[in-house]
């Protein structure tokens, strides 16, 4: 895809507007057999339903960045991919829950200085079954200072019934929205396409077509764990 | 990079498929050695980690948990040292009692905990065994013990009053048996300096023989060691051996015969253990010890008895009944403050000595304050179905 971002475009107003979607995957221990194994699954297969969220509105650059965090933080997708070149890595399991390092990882990710030019709200999904093992709420903390992370279109995904909700929904910030809950292998592959593609949608769609657009997602997360499905994990 | 580590069956397993104490005490250890000990401050961070470290053994994790909830860790940190076997039990038997876990996965969650604080080998705690023999140091000992995981046998109370009315067995052990005739020997000689002397040597042996044979076992909280025999001092010839004091069945309290050795375990006053002998309609003498944790409303808690039949005194550990975990229940009389602790012997664990079921009651012994050990009285009857029935006896604590 070309994207005409020149800098004369730019100064006209007329370029491109560009729409960062970034996955964040809790690869902690916890997550070792088939909650990884499901995860990648629901991912790969989401991928065709990211691109067509994209697709709906071509006037936007959607941008895929991964980041998964154990017992350290890496981003496993780093330079921010086209949504049509994007390519699922099977990500693996092991070590403890880092989530307060990746949440300053996103902070330094997502500024203007390394965001440059027209931007959508971000999408941020967390992906996680866990509960943190280091200091979340300061990491979380200084995310939410950053510039595109307090204005960023949050969504979590808890897998398995005992995932630490409460800090969840402290990153989701927004009291009506919960996290999706996913008790299964069926339920999570089913979360993640709705994450990967929806709040995506919300995101780029046009000024003026939804006073809050977090409010519609609230209601279609709400929708979402009305079927909560099999209680597995 | 953690290791995860899957559940193997062994030994150590408990009965519910928990996965090894010393392979989760090996987690936990490391979580310790990598953290600290501030981990145990954060629930939120120990539960991610334990969940971390290890993935498949959800079940493990939330036993861990329980323990944790109620400050196990926190109590077996406070110990000096490995925790006592004492300790284990009453943590085992507070854990049992507020959260109604079954007792052996109790004891192998407070097992792994006890393993990983105090960075010995599960089921290193010292024994009642050794604490039995390090009490023997003292110039007054006058106990033996039954085997390592079991609390001393009181046969001889050399301080009973000398109007306590005294019964004869019908079966004296033989002389040269090491147990009841050298615990008769021993209360007499104590007075001797020189014997005394020879007496904290061996207790010192015995306790060093118990810790090894109790660390070298894979689970010291359920397979008790041989019973190491008391070494014997070299000097004077035993004495006949004198006769066994049981609880009197009379009516009136001044008759009842005095048991000394109650104690509140750990300095702990909610805590009680105290030992008596019965004889029943068969003429059957039988040592009962009770072990008593009160929960922190102190009107219920939990407690086990262990009993044996005093001719087996010889036979070490494996004649020894034990009961699993028993509810304890208290009557408190606000008025006079008289508190009436009950506890009944419904089942047993193992019953090789055939130890009769029995009613337990323990009270004050002076109605102006709340029993303490020392000076407290108690009555036995036996069990005859679902009700406590004719009486078997009553003594005097001290």
């Amino acid at each position: 895809m070309v994207t005409p971002n020149g800098p004369e475009l730019a100064a006209a107003g007329l370029t491109r507007r560009q729409l960062h979607f970034v996955l964040a995957v809790d690869c902690s221990g916890s997550m070792m057999g088939d909650k990884i194994a499901s995860l990648n699954y629901a991912v790969r297969s989401a991928i065709p339903a990211m691109r067509a969220a994209a697709a709906d509105n071509p006037e936007n650059d959607v941008l895929v960045r991964v980041l998964r965090f154990a017992d350290d933080v890496q981003w496993t997708v780093e330079a921010p991919v086209p949504v049509d070149q994007f390519e699922w890595s099977d990500l693996t399991a092991g070590g403890e829950t880092n989530m307060g390092a990746a949440f300053a990882a996103l902070a330094q990710a997502l500024t203007p200085e390394k965001m440059p030019g027209r931007q959508l709200p971000p999408v941020l999904v967390m992906l996680s079954d866990g509960l943190p093992t280091d200091d979340a709420e300061a990491g979380l903390a200084a995310f939410m200072k950053s510039e595109f992370g307090a204005k960023a279109i949050r969504i979590a995904v808890a897998i398995g019934s005992d995932a630490d909700k409460t800090l969840l929904q402290s990153f989701i910030g927004h009291l009506d929205m919960k996290p999706l809950q996913a008790n299964s292998a069926e339920t999570l592959v089913n979360r993640i396409k709705w994450a990967a593609s929806v709040p995506m949608k919300a995101a780029s769609a046009p000024v003026g077509a939804s006073a809050d657009p977090v409010q519609n997602l609230a209601q279609g997360v709400a929708s979402e764990n009305e079927n909560g499905g099999e209680l597995v994990w | 990079m953690v290791k995860p580590t899957k559940a193997s069956k062994s030994a150590e397993t408990s009965n519910a498929g928990t996965m090894p104490v010393s392979e989760i005490a090996g987690i936990l250890g490391r979580i310790l050695q990598r953290h600290g000990m501030a981990v145990l401050e954060d629930r939120r961070r120990t539960l991610g980690l334990l969940r971390d470290h290890a993935p498949s053994e959800t079940r493990a994790v939330r036993l861990l948990m329980s323990a944790y909830d109620m400050d196990v860790p926190k109590h077996l940190a406070a110990e000096s040292g490995a925790p006592s076997q004492f300790k284990i039990e009453q943590e085992v038997n507070s854990l049992v009692a507020d959260t109604g876990l079954q007792a052996d996965l109790a004891r192998w969650a407070v097992n792994a905990w006890s393993a990983a604080l105090s960075g010995a080998p599960p089921g290193s705690a010292v024994s009642p065994t050794v604490v039995a023999a390090a009490a023997a140091a003292a110039p007054s000992a006058d106990s033996l013990t039954w085997g390592d995981d079991a609390p001393a046998v009181q046969v001889v109370p050399t301080a009973a009053p000398p109007t306590a009315p005294t019964v004869a067995p019908s079966y004296a052990p033989p002389p040269s048996s090491a147990a009841p005739t050298g615990a008769a020997g021993v209360a007499a000689m104590a007075q001797k300096p020189m014997f005394r002397f020879a007496l904290i040597g061996a207790a010192i042996i015995v306790a060093v023989v118990g810790l090894k044979s109790y660390m070298d076992t894979p689970d010291g909280s359920t397979k008790p060691a041989s019973p190491a025999a008391p070494a014997q001092p070299a000097a004077p010839a035993q004495p006949a051996a004198p006769p066994v004091i049981v609880a009197s069945t009379s009516e009136d309290a001044n008759q009842w015969p005095e048991f000394t050795g109650a104690a509140h375990p750990n300095n702990n006053p909610n805590s009680w253990q105290f030992q008596f002998n019965l004889r029943f309609a068969d003429a059957r003498v039988m040592t009962y010890n009770v072990f008593v944790a009160m929960n922190a409303n102190g009107r219920a808690g939990s407690g086990s008895v262990r009993a044996l039949d005093i001719r087996h005194l010889n036979d070490g550990a494996d004649m020894v009944s034990s009961t699993p975990s028993l509810p304890v229940s208290r009557e408190i009389e606000s008025s006079s403050k008289v508190y009436i602790t009950h506890i009944t012997t419904t089942s047993w664990d193992k019953n090789p000595s055939r130890a009769p079921n029995v009613c337990i009651v323990f009270s004050s012994g002076n109605q102006l304050r709340p029993f303490t050990p020392d000076k407290g009285v108690f009555c036995a009857s036996e069990l005859q179905g679902n009700a406590c029935g004719e009486r078997v006896g009553c003594g005097r604590l001290q």
